[in-house]
């Protein structure tokens, strides 16, 4: 075999690509072809140096540093959750009291019938009686104040915790 | 396979300090890709971080359909790409073009490096790593450092098999083709 080996096949000699065949015959002809030796020795030489790990360091408490930001996330979830809990309260009531203000009085007394009013209490009988008209105004008021107060919450608390924990 | 799935199962089932060990088994992982392609050194340890905070968000989605190496490795590999988009870097080395395959295929002319071991061969090979196109530079880390085959470098970096194997050649060949040039010049001067 008279052609030298090119830089491609002495790489796949080197990283046991070839069939074995084919690795069989350029093997024999490395034995023979000094010119083919050396750059297969280079490669082989630039192999054993990719090899090493060299350049690369993390702190030696590299895995404790991520575990104490998971815990730290952690605490950032718990907290969250209070927050979460006491938002659906408050949005509840809050949601309640819109619901009984805005509801015009007739839709009470066909729901209840009119000698239903005393078991409401009397806080909900004042507001009802001071109740105004449906207006549809009214309604995009609560929408974009419900609005203005998921965006405080997604902008002061969500984007704070970057990553949901999973216990 | 088995040991992944029980470590997994046990984070997931609240165990969480479990998690520690896989930090610790996969950072040098983490660290090969992430000091590969992210040039500024105050980032790294940083991003480091951040790539094990979201393997622990994503553990869930986890379906043992690949080898846990190359799914923490293709994370790891997406969120060096996010990162260099976001501070923008450049993703796309001017210089570096797809490889055709008679490009491949041409005969090595490089002469053979009789002296270079003369010299610091250290110091000038991980220079002239340092130059490469980033994803060179990763395939030949992924492949020396970390032992991934072709396809499951394929698969961290969403390429081909064929090409993740022209990519390997070419930048080792390109490498030892600039130390060659390299050498010659502080000969001559």
């Amino acid at each position: 075999m008279n052609a030298h080996l090119n830089s491609e096949k002495i790489q796949m000699l080197l990283d046991n690509t070839l069939p074995p065949s084919e690795g069989n015959k350029w093997r024999n002809h490395l034995r023979e072809c000094a010119y083919c030796q050396k750059q297969f020795l280079e490669y082989e030489k630039l192999y054993g140096i990719l090899g090493k790990e060299v350049g690369f360091q993390l702190p030696e408490n590299f895995a404790q540093n991520v575990m104490m930001a998971l815990r730290q996330e952690h605490k950032t979830v718990v907290l969250h959750n209070w927050v979460d809990i006491a938002y659906l309260t408050v949005s509840g009531i809050l949601g309640f009291i819109l619901l009984i203000y805005f509801t015009p009085i007739k839709v009470f007394q066909l729901i209840f019938g009119i000698n239903r009013y005393e078991y409401l209490g009397q806080v909900l009988i004042s507001m009802l009686n001071y109740a105004p008209q449906f207006k549809f105004s009214y309604v995009v008021v609560t929408l974009l104040i419900l609005l203005i107060f998921s965006l405080l919450d997604y902008v002061l608390i969500r984007r704070k915790t970057k990553f949901h924990v999973l216990y | 396979m088995e040991e992944d799935r029980q470590l997994i199962e046990k984070i997931l089932s609240g165990n969480a300090g479990e998690f520690e060990n896989l930090i610790r088994k996969f950072q040098r992982l983490v660290m090969h890709i992430v000091f590969r392609i992210i040039p500024n050194s105050s980032d790294q340890e940083d991003l480091c971080q951040e790539i094990f905070l979201k393997i622990y968000q994503n553990l869930e989605t986890f379906r043992f359909e690949s080898k846990l190496s190359t799914w923490i490795g293709r994370i790891a590999y997406n969120m060096c790409l996010n990162h260099m988009e976001k501070k923008k870097l450049p993703l796309q080395d001017s210089e570096f073009r797809e490889l055709e395959m008679e490009d491949f295929y041409k005969p090595d002319t490089t002469p053979p490096l009789d002296n270079i071991e003369k010299t610091d061969w250290y110091q000038k090979i991980y220079s002239e790593i340092d130059k490469l196109p980033f994803k060179l530079r990763t395939i030949l880390t992924l492949f020396h450092l970390d032992g991934f085959s072709y396809q499951e470098i394929g698969e961290i970096m969403s390429l081909p098999e064929g090409t993740v194997k022209s990519y390997l050649f070419r930048a080792r060949r390109q490498l030892k083709e600039s130390l060659i040039s390299k050498y010659k010049y502080e000969v001559h001067s």
